[in-house]
C-alpha cells in the first residue's frame, strides 16, 4: 500500500493513558428531542402533534432521499413540533416526544436471512433506513457514501450523489479525532466480537477493493481481533499519533497518498469511504437485529469532577437528562462542549439534545476555559507551521476580520476544514475559526445574492 | 430551576498556553547570555548602556499609549526586548542619551507608528540604531578594548572591531586574529554582538522552544559562509574567508535574533529560506563592496521591506485541483 505523507500538527498523548469507564446504570429519557434540519436539507415529519408513537416507528424523513430518515428509540406520545435549539446552538423546528417506556431494542421482526445472504441491494437501503446520523462533517450521509456504481439506497428522481465511481478503498477509521475523546480507542478494546463483523459487512456492501482499519500506532488491539481480521484480508494501518491526521482528508491523504480535491471535499471522487468504527458498529448492530440506529455511543467527561464514561445513550436525549442520571452530577460547570475540545460547539444551555453528530460530551470548569483575546495578529506564523492543509491562517483570518471575502477565496479560505489547530497555537488568542467561518457564511451569501 | 451560566465561543476551546507575552521572555531569557557576555568583557557601563535602553523603551511605549489614549499594556514585554536588543548593538563608550534617544526611535518611529507590535514593517531596534548609526556615527564608533572580567587575557589582536580592519586594513590584518578571541568575544565591538558562545546559547534555546525555526538562521549564515568561502577562493589576497565573516560582526545576532524577529520575518517556509538567502547575499554585498562597515543591519531592513512578498512563497495547498486554463 502506498503511503502518503503525515500531516502537519501537533503530537498527542499517548493512548496507553486511562480510556473512560463503561457507565453500569441504566439511561432513561423523559423527553426526546429530534431536529429535522441537516446538512443535506430539511426533513418532513411523519407525525403530528399529540400522536401516540411506538418504538421504531418513523418520526421524519427527507422526501429527495438524501438525508436518513428519524425514528423513535422509544414509545411515547409526540408533545409538539417547535423550534428548539440544535447543537449548533441555533433553534430548529424539532419534533419533541415524552417517553414513556425504556428503549428496549427488541421490536425489529427478526429477519428470516442473515446480512451474509442478503443481496447487495437491500443491504445498502437497509442501511439507509437505519437512519444513521454520524460524527464528523461527511460530505454525503452514510449509506450514500457506502453505495456501490448503480445501486443507489434511494430511488429517486432527484439528483443524489453521484456514485458512478466505484470504491478503491474502505477505510474504518478507529482513530479518536481530537484529543481528549477515547469513544473508539475504547470501544476498540471492548467490543471486539462484532468489529470485524461490522467491517465485513461495510467491505461487501461497497464492493471495496481494499478495506483497511486504521488505528494509533500504539493502540492495544486484541489478539483476537487481529487473527480474525488477518483471516478476512482486512489491513491495519497504524497511525502516527498526531492531531489532526484522524479527519478524513487527511486520514486518506496518509493512508492512500490521494488527495481528495477540495474545496468539495467528496472523497469518492478519488474512490476511497471512510466510515468511523463506531458508526460501522452501530450500522452492523442495526443490520443484524433488523431495528434503527437509534443508539449512540458518547464519551462524558468532565475533567476537573473526575468524570469519564462512556455509555450508549438513545438519540434525541437531552444533555441535562443524562447529566442527572450519573452517579453523581458535576459541580463548577461552565462550559458545555459538544463534540469535543477541537471540533465541538459551545453551548448555550444544557436542555441540548445529543444527536448523531456528538460523540462526547465535556465540561469544562472554570479553570479550564480558554478565552480568545482579540487582538492583532502579530504575524508570527505559529499558524503556518502548524496548518495541516498548508494554508495561510493568518492571512484568511486578517482578510475575513476586515471583510475582504473575495480576497479569502482566492486564497483557499474554502480548503480550511476548521480542525481549530491556528487558534490552538495563537499567542494572539485570535479566534481564528470564528473568523473563517465567518467569511465561509459571508462569502455563501453573496453568491446567493449574486445568482 | 435557573440555568447555570455556560460560556460560549468558537471552536477550538482549548489553547497551547503559549502566548505573545510567552514568546517574548523566550526571546528576553535567549538574550541574557548576550548580556553577561556584554558585562564579562565591558564590564558595568555595558549594563548601564542596555539598562537605559530597555527602561527608555518601556517608558516611551507607556507615553505613547497615554498619548494616544490606549490602554497602557506593556506586559508582552515586547518594548523591554526592543530596548534590550538596541542596548546590546550599542559600544559601552556611548554617552547615556544616546541608548535613551535611539530607544524613543525605535518605540515610536519603528513600531508604535505602524500600529504596534506585530505591524511595524521594519525590525524596531534596527530602526533606532540605524537613526543613531547615520545621525551619531562619531559617537557611536569607540569601540573600547574588552577587559575580561576573570579568567582571560584582554585579546589584543585587533584595535578595532573586525569588520572594520578589515575593510581598512585587507585580509593580512585579521588572518592572524585567533579563533578562540572570536569565539569567547574577546575582541573590540558592540556590547552585545562579540560573543559567539552566548548568542549561539541564545539561539539554541530558540530552536530548542521553537520560537524561531531553521530556516532563517541556517540559510542566512550558510548564504554568508558559502559566499566568503567563494570570493576567498577568488582572490584570498582582497577577501576574507567565509568562516570569518560568520565569526565577525554581527552574522549570529543578525541570523538568530534581528533577521527572525516576529512580523518583520515571513512565515512561509519558502519565504523564509528566501529571506535567510537574501539577508546573507545582501549582507556579503554591503560588507565588501559597500561604503557601511557592518552590512548586516541594512540587509535585514531591505529584506523586512520584501518580506510580504517573500510570503507568497507559500507551502502547497493540501486538496487543490489543478485549475482548468
Amino acid at each position: 500500500m502506498k503511503k502518503g505523507k503525515k500531516p502537519k500538527g501537533i503530537p498527542l498523548p499517548s493512548a496507553t493513558i486511562s480510556l473512560p469507564r463503561p457507565l453500569k446504570a441504566d439511561i432513561r429519557p423523559n423527553k426526546l428531542v429530534f431536529p429535522l434540519t441537516s446538512r443535506w436539507g430539511n426533513l418532513t415529519p411523519a407525525v403530528k402533534s399529540g400522536d401516540d408513537i411506538s418504538e421504531g416507528q418513523l418520526l421524519a424523513m427527507d422526501s429527495r432521499g438524501v438525508a436518513p430518515p428519524i425514528f423513535s428509540p422509544c414509545s411515547g406520545k409526540v408533545t409538539g413540533i417547535t423550534p428548539w435549539t440544535n447543537f449548533s446552538g441555533q433553534d430548529s423546528p424539532s419534533i419533541i416526544i415524552q417517553c414513556s417506556s425504556v428503549p428496549q431494542h427488541s421490536t425489529g421482526a427478526k429477519l428470516g436471512v442473515s446480512w451474509r445472504e442478503m443481496d447487495i441491494h437491500t443491504l445498502i437501503k437497509k442501511i439507509h433506513k437505519s437512519g444513521i446520523r454520524e460524527a464528523d462533517s461527511y460530505r454525503w450521509p452514510l449509506a450514500w457514501r457506502l453505495a456501490q456504481p448503480g445501486l443507489p439506497p434511494v430511488e429517486s428522481e432527484h439528483n443524489g450523489p453521484d456514485i458512478s465511481r466505484p470504491i478503491d478503498f474502505l477505510i474504518i477509521n478507529a482513530l479518536d479525532r481530537q484529543p481528549g475523546v477515547f469513544v473508539r480507542q475504547a470501544a476498540l478494546g471492548t467490543m471486539e466480537t462484532e468489529i470485524a463483523d461490522s467491517i465485513s459487512l461495510l467491505e461487501r456492501v461497497s464492493g471495496a477493493r481494499n478495506t483497511v482499519l486504521a488505528v494509533w500506532k500504539d493502540q492495544y488491539i486484541p489478539d483476537s481481533l487481529e487473527t480474525e481480521l488477518g483471516q478476512r484480508g482486512i489491513n491495519v494501518a497504524m497511525c502516527p499519533n498526531i492531531y489532526p491526521i484522524a479527519l478524513e482528508p487527511l486520514l486518506i491523504r496518509y493512508i492512500t497518498g490521494r488527495d481528495v480535491p477540495q474545496p468539495k471535499g467528496d472523497p469518492r471522487e478519488v474512490g476511497v469511504v471512510v466510515v468511523d468504527m463506531v458508526t460501522a458498529l452501530r450500522v452492523y448492530r442495526a443490520v443484524r437485529d433488523n431495528q434503527p440506529a437509534t443508539n449512540i455511543l458518547v464519551q462524558i467527561n468532565a475533567p476537573a469532577a473526575g468524570i469519564d464514561y462512556q455509555q450508549w445513550v438513545p438519540e434525541g436525549m437531552l444533555v441535562s437528562e443524562l447529566l442527572d442520571q450519573l452517579p453523581s452530577r458535576p459541580k463548577n460547570t461552565s462550559k458545555l462542549l459538544l463534540g469535543g475540545p477541537f471540533l465541538g460547539f459551545a453551548q448555550h444551555t444544557f436542555d441540548v439534545p445529543i444527536t448523531g453528530n456528538v460523540d462526547s460530551i465535556i465540561i469544562q470548569s472554570l479553570g479550564e476555559v480558554s478565552t480568545f483575546e482579540n487582538r492583532a495578529c502579530i504575524n508570527c506564523g505559529h499558524c503556518v507551521k502548524v496548518c495541516p492543509m498548508g494554508l495561510l491562517p493568518n492571512d484568511l483570518s486578517r482578510l475575513c476580520e476586515y471583510g475582504k471575502f473575495e480576497a479569502a477565496e482566492k486564497n483557499y479560505l474554502f480548503y480550511c476544514i476548521e480542525c481549530g489547530l491556528c487558534a490552538y497555537v495563537c499567542p494572539a488568542k485570535r479566534p481564528m475559526v470564528h473568523f473563517i467561518r465567518f467569511g465561509k457564511q459571508e462569502v455563501e451569501r453573496m453568491r446567493e445574492t449574486s445568482q | 430551576m435557573k440555568q447555570p451560566e455556560l460560556y460560549v465561543s468558537a471552536s477550538p476551546h482549548i489553547h497551547s498556553g503559549i502566548t505573545v507575552s510567552s514568546i517574548i521572555r523566550d526571546f528576553i531569557f535567549a538574550l541574557l547570555p548576550a548580556v553577561f557576555a556584554g558585562w564579562f568583557f565591558f564590564g558595568w557601563l555595558a549594563l548601564k548602556v542596555v539598562l537605559i535602553s530597555s527602561a527608555a523603551a518601556v517608558l516611551t511605549e507607556i507615553l505613547w499609549d497615554k498619548l494616544i489614549g490606549r490602554p497602557i499594556d506593556i506586559s508582552d514585554g515586547s518594548a523591554l526586548f526592543t530596548g534590550l536588543m538596541l542596548g546590546l548593538l550599542l559600544s559601552n563608550q556611548v554617552p547615556w542619551w544616546i541608548p535613551a534617544l535611539g530607544a524613543m526611535v525605535a518605540i515610536v518611529a519603528g513600531k508604535e507608528l505602524f500600529g504596534g507590535l506585530g505591524n511595524h514593517p521594519f525590525n524596531s531596534a534596527l530602526v533606532g540604531w540605524t537613526f543613531l548609526a547615520i545621525s551619531y556615527q562619531d559617537i557611536l564608533e569607540n569601540y573600547p578594548m574588552p577587559e575580561p572580567r576573570f579568567l582571560l587575557q584582554a585579546g589584543e589582536s585587533l584595535a578595532y572591531p573586525a569588520i572594520y580592519t578589515l575593510k581598512d586594513s585587507g585580509v593580512d590584518a585579521v588572518v592572524d586574529v585567533p579563533w578562540q578571541d572570536f569565539i569567547l568575544g574577546n575582541v573590540p565591538g558592540e556590547i552585545g554582538a562579540i560573543c559567539m558562545v552566548a548568542i549561539l546559547l541564545g539561539g539554541a534555546y530558540l530552536l530548542y522552544r521553537r520560537v524561531i525555526t531553521w530556516h532563517i538562521p541556517v540559510c542566512f549564515i550558510g548564504t554568508v559562509w558559502i559566499f566568503g568561502y567563494i570570493t576567498s577562493l577568488i582572490d584570498p589576497e582582497t577577501y576574507a574567508s567565509g568562516t570569518f565573516h560568520v565569526l565577525a560582526g554581527w552574522t549570529l545576532l543578525g541570523a538568530f535574533f534581528l533577521a527572525p524577529e516576529l512580523g518583520t520575518a515571513p512565515v512561509t517556509p519558502g519565504g523564509k529560506i528566501a529571506y535567510g538567502i537574501g539577508c546573507g547575499l545582501l549582507t556579503m554585498i554591503i560588507r565588501i563592496w559597500g561604503m557601511y562597515m557592518e552590512g548586516i543591519p541594512f540587509a535585514i531592513l531591505l529584506m523586512n521591506a520584501v518580506t510580504p512578498l517573500l510570503d507568497k512563497i507559500r507551502p502547497k495547498v493540501v486538496g487543490r485541483v489543478r485549475e482548468i486554463a
